[in-house]
């Protein structure tokens, strides 16, 4: 099958997004960093998918594979040479993958654990435990730790990002 | 003794490479630079373009200290010959900084085309001659 990569990448994002509605919870917002974090991955497998679709026509090539973060993939897309205006595949991707949307992916990956560097306090993340700004640990799972709010607007990220991958893999499959 | 380079592109492509560039300084949110146009020793047929993107990849510093890059085909937008490709190897300041005081490969590689007069600079932002510097060892 044209593209199963692509498309294997793209199942696992849906079923990362159904896992993100089923931790969903206005009323426990102790899921909410479960939920974010879930969409944070159908993100990242999403932009996974154009990846392996692009790089199944020639267009693309990743030296060192599946590494990369997900915002220097992001950025390998979107330097992709493309005409404006033109409804390529190029332009097609340079559309979902715009300013608005780079700037949301950013603010998603932002939330993913990461090492903090010497002297500075652990980050808020999705996973691991996070200081406040007194040096206090917390838990992601903590009262007051992310909102609802929060998780609707990242819901919204993942669903248009794993929506037009999907329209772009399937572009690409033709 | 000068090693002359065996990269049969160099410098044919710099208009076109000027093209793209002039597209990538329309990306705002990761501003070009520095671009520079060069020919290493290997895939002498290739076209191999560097760029220090400010915020590229949120402004970190790969930890297995390789810079990025990646490899594009033929498209129409920016055709190249049969059996040639583009390079794009892309950075931040910060990580082009620690690539080229450590030596990373893809750093080495590029300051020895520099070395060599085998390179081309198709922008540098007129506020970062710094990154320049940075970058041919100055």
């Amino acid at each position: 099958m044209a593209n199963d990569l692509a498309w294997t990448w793209l199942r696992q994002a849906g079923a990362d997004f159904a896992a993100a509605d089923r931790c969903q919870d206005p009323r426990d917002l102790t899921m909410a960093c479960h939920s974010i974090a879930k969409h944070q991955q159908t993100v990242e497998k999403s932009v996974k998918a154009i990846v392996a679709a692009l790089s199944e026509r020639g267009i693309i090539r990743v030296a060192t594979g599946f590494r990369h973060t997900v915002e220097r993939l992001v950025s390998a897309l979107v330097h992709l040479p493309h005409s404006p205006g033109n409804k390529d595949l190029q332009g097609r991707i340079h559309g979902l993958l715009n300013e608005h949307h780079r700037a949301e992916i950013d603010a998603l990956c932002l939330l993913a654990p990461k090492r903090p560097d010497p002297g500075q306090l652990a980050r808020r993340n999705t996973e691991y435990p996070y200081q406040n700004a007194d040096g206090s640990w917390r838990a992601p799972a903590d009262d007051g730790s992310f909102r609802e709010a929060e998780v609707d607007r990242f819901r919204r990220l993942a669903y248009r990002i794993h929506g037009g991958s999907c329209r772009i893999v399937s572009a690409a499959s033709r | 003794m000068t090693v002359t380079t065996l990269n049969r592109d160099f410098p044919r492509s710099e208009v076109k490479l000027r093209g793209l560039v002039d597209e990538h300084r329309r990306i705002k949110d990761e501003p070009v630079l520095l671009a520079l146009y060069y020919a290493p020793q290997r895939d002498p047929q290739d076209i191999f373009l560097f760029e220090v993107l400010d915020q590229f990849g949120a402004n970190s510093i790969d930890p297995d200290r390789q810079l990025f890059e990646v490899t594009y085909g033929s498209t129409r937008a920016f055709p190249v010959d049969a059996g040639q490709e583009l390079h794009l190897v892309l950075t931040n300041p910060a990580e082009a900084k620690v690539a080229f005081e450590e030596g990373w490969t893809g750093a080495a590689e590029i300051r020895d085309a520099i070395d060599r007069g085998d390179y081309r600079v198709v922008y540098l932002d007129p506020a970062a001659p710094h990154i320049w510097e940075l970058v041919r060892g100055q």
